[in-house]
């Protein structure tokens, strides 16, 4: 279980991220949504222990420990986070010898094929496609099996077709019951792969709850943004 | 340990994998010397102090003058025509000019050594004693063979010795016709015995002793030619350190996966320093290599000591100003302007200068080893403490 309690986060003492409070529990997968600067990022940063709360206090099954709860995360940022000019191979195999827990080759193999990578192996990842390169920088970050998975905006800028795969893939890890935190901005993915939506603007959560509850809470809820999404998502 | 090892290993890998940068690491360096071998060639020979040389004697006595001044290390001669002679000198196109006058050999055989040469020099001319020193050297060698020979020949015929009379009987048999008679042979042996003394080593030694006043009131007097080619190959070498030093901000969006990994932050640090230490120091070897074939009284030890320290020491400034780097173009930028600064206003170069010269005159080279180790070492700590702090910063 994940609790959230009133977690805050300054830059130069503007607040992006105001007093948050909510709890999640293993299973449940949540798309953390909400306009541009609205606090997603930082919010999924500090739940993956990138960056440190300014206020408040995040636990993951009972532990508050960055270090303990790092190993239990498989975080995938919004860059991609690849070498280059190494194969795929090459990659997986330095990855697995970084990760916290001892990692199979079967494990590997399993990750390669849900994807679809294992006829580019041995190709050099600058010249993978942008879907492939999206579809690796998610796997590298699953390597060690983890129990809270945090993506940020993972199909930006590919196509609809790889887009739909990585969908199809995140239900498959996620069906072992992990606890998913997703953010995106395309409505149809989410709908696809979510069952909870924590929707933020201006660093205050507007709504949280089940897809269902969102679909009822849409007109009473005074922000415009939830609504126009709502009415989107509705349709 | 193992974490070391790993980084270590794929730092290579990305290195090699990158086959234009590295073909320019190792390219480039022979490039540079063979454009450098020529300017140094020139430099050397320009060094040198430029003497007008006209011969109308043209006897095997002028000629072994001219020889003589031609092999000179200081002197380089210009060989003139009588009419562009002294436009020469005025002009300042040669500093001296010396004329070997046309009876140069007679007045040699008869023992008259007024004349013998004339030298022409401007009120602007500095090298001329020098070269009044030399040709005096040479002519007074040339008079010296010629007493030496002669004085054995007159004992001989004082005292009604003969040459071998085995080869004096040879030479009637064979009857060469070559007009050589034994007191002939015999004049030119001694000659040749006399004139041997004086190679390879003079028989009068002078023993020179260095004072300290010398040593650390008055500038070394450095080859002019080699500072320049050294401060050249030291600059390029911190510009390739310096290109070396870029998976600072190329990984800069790996680095939150690695906060995720068991790396260690030192780990990181260490396993890239060395990995892109390793590709340097072979390039090292090559510019160390190819320095030693152009200027061959280099020490290898000596110069390759310093290069060694030298590249670390630009590796961890490369380092620390990649940290502050976002992107190549970036970087490029920055490194070219602190190449440039360092060079020409102060920067490590200076101890690689100083110590390869300090060396070659005799002295000391430990002083700037020390200086640049010490510079070294407090890159290493603050490049270390940077590279933490950038981490960070990223992540």
């Amino acid at each position: 279980m994940l609790v959230v309690n009133k977690v805050s986060k300054f830059y130069r003492k503007k607040s992006v991220v105001k007093a948050i409070s909510f709890s999640m529990n293993q299973g449940d997968r949540i798309a953390v949504l909400g306009p541009n600067g609205a606090g997603k990022t930082t919010l999924l940063e500090m739940l993956a222990t990138v960056l440190k709360p300014d206020g408040g206090v995040i636990q993951y099954n009972n532990l508050t420990n960055e270090q303990e709860i790092r190993k239990k995360v498989g975080y995938v940022p919004q860059d991609l986070a690849l070498f280059t000019n190494i194969t795929v191979r090459e990659q997986l195999k330095f990855w697995a010898q970084m990760s916290p827990k001892a990692v199979s080759q079967a494990k590997i193999t399993e990750l390669v094929m849900l994807v679809g990578l294992t006829e580019k192996l041995n190709e050099k990842t600058e010249h993978l496609s942008g879907g492939m390169k999206r579809k690796l920088n998610i796997i590298l970050s699953l390597l060690h099996d983890p129990d809270l998975i945090i993506l940020d905006e993972p199909t930006v800028g590919i196509d609809i077709q790889s887009k739909l795969e990585i969908i199809e893939f995140m239900k498959k890890i996620c069906d072992s019951g992990k606890l998913l935190f997703f953010s995106s901005h395309d409505l149809q993915e989410i709908e696809q792969l979510c069952n909870k939506i924590v929707y933020l603007e201006e660093g205050r959560i507007v709504f949280s709850g089940t897809l269902t509850e969102a679909r009822a809470a849409a007109k009473q809820i005074g922000s415009t943004s939830f609504a126009t999404m709502m009415k989107y998502l509705l349709e | 340990m193992k974490q070391f090892v790993h980084i270590f290993l794929l730092r290579l890998k990305l290195l090699f994998a990158d086959r234009k940068q590295l073909i320019s690491f190792f390219v480039v360096p022979f490039l540079a010397f063979v454009a450098l071998y020529f300017f140094y060639e020139e430099t050397v020979e320009e060094g040198k102090i430029p003497i007008g040389l006209l011969d109308l004697n043209q006897t095997d006595y002028s000629a072994r003058i001219v020889e003589r001044l031609l092999t000179h290390d200081s002197i380089r001669v210009v060989l003139l025509e009588e009419s562009a002679l002294k436009q020469k000198v005025v002009t300042n196109q040669v500093d001296t000019a010396v004329v070997i006058t046309s009876d140069f050999k007679a007045k040699l055989e008869n023992d008259e050594t007024k004349q013998l040469i004339e030298v022409f020099h401007s009120n602007t001319s500095l090298a001329t004693p020098i070269v009044k020193e030399v040709l005096a050297a040479e002519v007074m060698r040339l008079l010296s063979n010629k007493a030496a020979a002669d004085r054995v020949i007159d004992r001989i015929e004082k005292y009604g010795l003969t040459a071998n009379p085995a080869v004096e009987e040879q030479n009637k048999s064979s009857n060469r016709g070559n007009g050589h008679s034994s007191l002939e042979e015999m004049w030119l042996a001694a000659w040749e015995y006399t004139d041997a003394q004086w190679e390879p080593i003079p028989l009068m030694t002078i023993k020179v002793t260095e004072l300290d006043f010398y040593k650390s009131e008055v500038e070394i007097p450095v080859n002019k030619s080699l500072e320049p080619l050294l401060l050249i190959i030291s600059t390029l070498m911190m510009y390739f350190a310096f290109s070396l030093s870029h998976w600072v901000f190329e990984d800069q969006l790996v680095r939150k996966r690695f906060m995720f990994s068991v790396l260690r932050a030192s780990h990181y640090f260490l396993g890239n320093f060395f990995a892109t230490y390793l590709v340097a120091f072979v390039q090292l070897v090559i510019f160390v290599s190819l320095f030693v074939v152009i200027v061959p009284n280099v020490s290898f030890v000596i110069l390759g000591s310093l290069l060694v320290m030298y590249i670390a020491c630009c590796l961890l400034i490369g380092i620390m100003l990649a940290c502050f780097c976002r992107s190549v173009k970036q970087a490029l930028v920055i490194n070219l302007v602190v190449v440039a600064a360092t060079s020409m206003l102060v920067g490590p170069q200076q101890f690689v200068v100083e110590g390869v010269i300090a060396n070659m005159y005799g002295k000391d080279f430990f002083q700037p080893f020390l200086l640049l180790s010490m510079l070294t070492l407090l890159f290493f700590v603050t490049s270390y403490v940077i590279v933490r702090w950038n981490n960070a910063r990223c992540q």
